[in-house]
């Protein structure tokens, strides 16, 4: 598929509910096209506000989230024509697939510490930031060697909190207590 | 100098690199006035620490000139205002390019024959120099400065990446 008027093309990686994930050139640099597509059952004037906020939002969170010291792919284009956001792109697997690979040679406990210690780093300065990734399981983390990425996922949207941390444990303790499902009454 | 493949229209913009220029006063008059031929953008090169922001800048560009959206009045004015983290347009174009005391410089420009690259060179009284040596003769306090890089943020980036997503985020903020 190609863009018109640009040279380079462009290959599918992934498709989601929301967009569809290609990998391609950016001025001769290896980088990944992230296209949110428009929803055809939304009126059209809705359709384009929504996806138009919904890639800013994307945006600012990701410089947001580079700036409280979060490792994220670096935002090389925003197109806000074709609903599109360039990347760079990371070379690494992806956080499950290690795993995956630990469920079937083994575990490294080392690199899983050092994984385990890292994304708990990550959230945590999400949180303290304000922000919130929305979508965090490990197939939406890559491990680029030496570091970890959180991958462009983060749909966030900007929560003003100062006392994150106990506000979380009081929650956490209230869901042990009670269950992971709520009780259906009222 | 150097031709870099921007990658739409298979447009290439031209970089040339100078030091110890002594008529940036006398440049910027003739830009002010629409008299400089060829066309051209002089980027203040203490805030360039490698090539790929202007390049992620001069994509911007093509793509605003293809959809005929420019800000500002031409194409290599709207170069160094896309080099910016700014919106605001008269100050991008004075942080970015050049000033009358300006003594390093990189000339830029889109679709440059040799000649063109020829003819620009001759109006810049200064010394040309390799592209190579813009990581060195970078002015980093003012590139953190001007781009607002916090240090957490230089913990996980390079300052090239970090200058690009201001780029490329800054309609988007």
């Amino acid at each position: 598929m190609e863009l018109e008027g640009k040279e380079g093309s462009l290959v599918l990686i992934k498709q989601g509910a929301e967009a569809r994930v290609f990998e391609s050139t950016f001025v001769g640099r290896r980088s990944v096209v992230k296209e949110r597509f428009s929803k055809k059952y939304r009126h059209p004037l809705l359709d384009s506000k929504l996806t138009l906020k919904r890639l800013n939002t994307e945006a600012r969170c990701l410089t947001k989230a580079r700036k409280l010291g979060v490792s994220t792919p670096a935002l090389y284009a925003v197109d806000p024509v074709l609903h599109a956001l360039t990347f760079e792109y990371v070379e690494g697997p992806a956080v499950k697939d290690v795993l995956l690979d630990f469920g079937l040679h083994g575990i490294v406990e080392e690199r899983l510490d050092d994984i385990a210690t890292q994304i708990g780093n990550a959230i945590g300065k999400l949180h303290d930031g304000g922000l919130i990734h929305g979508d965090l399981t490990t197939s939406n983390m890559l491990v680029r060697i030496g570091t970890n990425k959180l991958m462009d996922r983060i749909l966030a949207a900007y929560r003003k909190s100062s006392k994150q941390w106990c506000a979380t444990l009081n929650k956490l303790a209230q869901v042990r207590q009670r269950g992971r499902k709520r009780t259906m009454i009222g | 100098m150097k031709s870099f493949e921007i990658g739409i229209g298979g447009i290439s913009l031209s970089l040339a690199l100078f030091v110890d220029v002594t008529n940036s006063k006398e440049l910027l008059e003739l830009m002010q006035a629409g008299t400089l031929e060829p066309e051209v953008a002089f980027l203040n090169a203490s805030l360039v620490p490698v090539v790929f922001p202007v390049l992620a800048a001069a994509y911007k560009t093509l793509v605003a000139k293809s959809r005929e959206s420019l800000t500002t009045r031409t194409l290599h004015s709207e170069l160094v205002y896309n080099y910016s983290g700014s919106k605001h347009i008269s100050e991008s174009l004075k942080r970015c390019g050049i000033s009358d005391s300006t003594t390093y410089i990189l000339a830029a420009r889109f679709g440059a024959s040799s000649d063109e690259m020829t003819a620009i060179k001759g109006h810049i009284k200064g010394t040309e120099i390799g592209l190579d040596e813009l990581e060195t003769r970078a002015d980093r306090a003012q590139i953190h400065k001007h781009y607002k890089i916090s240090v957490p943020e230089l913990g996980i980036s390079s300052v090239s990446d970090a200058i690009i997503c201001r780029i490329s985020a800054r309609d988007a903020l």
